[in-house]
């Protein structure tokens, strides 16, 4: 059997496993095979909640003091500044390589051209637990901000000075720049039709650059980065729950849990964890049955309004993902109007913020739950990519014949890891509010009453993604 | 009339949401316990 064949076989595999070839396929909730855990769904949704509980009973009784307000880290070596000029290199080099094989590679076979694969699987997912695992790795092998590096670089030694921003950055702007970011990205994967052309992928990521690039020129490389780079800030803030972190040149091995709560309160912070934990959400939702059922009763609508075939399915799905995180948001800011109802005078907006990074774990959390099944099963599409980027039969390593194997974890394998997936996030977003509760409020016995509410939240959260990630399985 | 169509999906919700009620109803009991509490006491 030719590579070409044998790719062909996996996709046809993916293909009939799943409504979409990319990314939903490998929304491989699509790949779940039908039922047969050992009991129902819903029991371990309910066992998750006790977890949570006894969790939180846990913490009121033994954890009396603030722990991770402030970051214990301890210093381990040097990590010089300068490795992310080859790591900025390597960045810019991907890129360029995406970019071409989008418009260049096979257009028909989405899983056959790397650009494709690449954005939806290996970066925008693989990132998110690189980030986690590593650090801010996407810092350094960002390639606008590279680039924007370099010239800053080069200015400096043509003029003898460095480039001065001719604009400062309005601060009530927060992260909204990332914010909006997040959702075009969330609306391209999930409902744009022509999301798994390889050509359009490549086409918007330079759109992307190019966005970034007027950004830091306009308001300087390293504060544009922090505040309106859409994937800097996303994978900034879930390195977070890194226990590495690197600063100035240095590496320093910090206690876990304790970068979340550095977290800076910036204006659309907790917009963009619940745009993110939202566009997760939806994406389950939207493999699973209730959206299969409900959403053609949309459709309709929309096309009553005489949208075309095609847009039609496209503004059903905008509205799923509008009203995902609007939901994501909703309950959040329920919580927070519960703590609010104890007084001590903290003001919604306030306590919004300050418990902002509660959320990040959360978000980390349905990420691998939902993406899990995903990167194990298409990310292993890399092994031929790498030699046959553009989809065109080369063989520039050797491996152009790899294959998917789709029997390298099983059905159930998948279900336990996205159960404690969200369990784990859900009790370190315990931990963080209660940290952060017996810091804020003076008595201890009004910091634990005050995350009943957030309890709350969290168990709904929970309860929510086991939901939606059940709805797939059937 | 949607709600009815998809009832099924609703009740598999519902059941899964169950942790979730059942915690805003003892937050719900709560906090009507404690406004009785400071009305007696301040009844004194």
């Amino acid at each position: 059997m030719s590579a070409r064949a044998r790719r062909g076989a996996a996709a046809a595999a993916l293909a009939t496993a799943a409504p979409l070839a990319l990314p939903a396929a490998a929304s491989a909730h699509g790949l779940q095979g039908k039922t047969d855990l050992p009991l129902p769904t819903w029991l371990f949704s309910w066992a998750a909640a006790i977890v949570l509980i006894a969790s939180f009973a846990a913490l009121a009784a033994l954890w009396p003091k603030p722990q991770l307000q402030e970051e214990h880290r301890r210093r381990i070596g040097r990590l010089p500044e300068w490795l992310d000029v080859p790591a900025g290199a390597i960045g810019i080099a991907l890129f360029a390589v995406i970019v071409y094989a989008g418009f260049a590679g096979v257009q028909d076979e989405p899983t056959a051209n790397l650009a494709t694969v690449f954005v939806y699987v290996h970066f925008w997912v693989g990132m998110v637990i690189a980030s986690v695992l590593l650090g801010n790795v996407f810092r350094s092998f960002n390639p606008w901000l590279s680039l924007a590096r370099a010239s800053g670089w080069v200015y400096a030694r043509v003029r003898g000075r460095p480039w001065t921003p001719p604009l400062a950055y309005p601060a009530w702007l927060g992260c909204w720049p990332a914010v909006a970011g997040i959702i075009a990205f969330g609306w391209l994967e999930l409902c744009y039709q022509d999301k798994t052309h390889p050509n359009i992928v490549a086409g918007l990521a330079l759109a992307y650059a190019v966005v970034q690039l007027v950004g830091m020129t306009a308001y300087g490389a390293e504060t544009w980065s922090r505040r309106g780079d859409a994937f800097g800030v996303y994978f900034e803030l879930l390195s977070r729950l890194s226990v590495w972190e690197r600063e100035d040149g240095v590496l320093y091995l910090r206690r876990p849990l304790s970068g979340a709560p550095q977290m800076p309160l910036m204006p659309g912070a907790v917009a963009l964890l619940c745009a993110a934990i939202g566009t997760t959400s939806f994406d389950g939702f939207s493999n699973g049955s209730l959206w299969a059922d409900s959403s053609p009763d949309l459709v309709d609508f929309f096309s009553n309004l005489g949208a075309g075939p095609q847009t039609e399915t496209q503004w059903a799905s905008t509205v799923g993902l509008a009203v995902a995180i609007l939901v994501v948001s909703g309950f959040y800011r329920l919580g927070v109007r519960g703590m609010q109802t104890l007084g001590e005078g903290h003001t919604a907006d306030e306590l919004a913020g300050r418990f902002a990074h509660t959320l990040i774990p959360i978000a980390f959390a349905y990420a691998v739950a939902h993406y899990f099944s995903l990167l194990v099963f298409q990310g292993q599409a890399a092994g031929y990519l790498v030699s046959d980027p553009l989809g065109d039969g080369s063989n520039l390593f050797g491996t152009a014949k790899a294959t998917i194997d789709l029997n390298v974890i099983s059905s159930n394998t998948t279900w336990y890891v996205q159960v404690a997936a969200l369990v784990t996030g859900h009790v370190c977003g315990l931990i963080l509010a209660h940290d952060r509760a017996i810091a804020l409020y003076r008595k201890s016995r009004d910091a634990v009453r005050s995350q009943y509410w957030m309890l709350v939240v969290m168990v709904g959260f929970t309860s929510l993604g086991l939901w939606l990630l059940s709805a797939v399985r059937t | 009339m949607f709600v009815f169509a998809h009832a099924g999906h609703w009740i598999e919700g519902i059941i899964f949401a169950l942790p979730v009620a059942v915690l805003v109803l003892a937050l719900v009991w709560d906090g009507w316990k404690t406004k009785r509490r400071r009305r007696r006491r301040a009844r004194g």
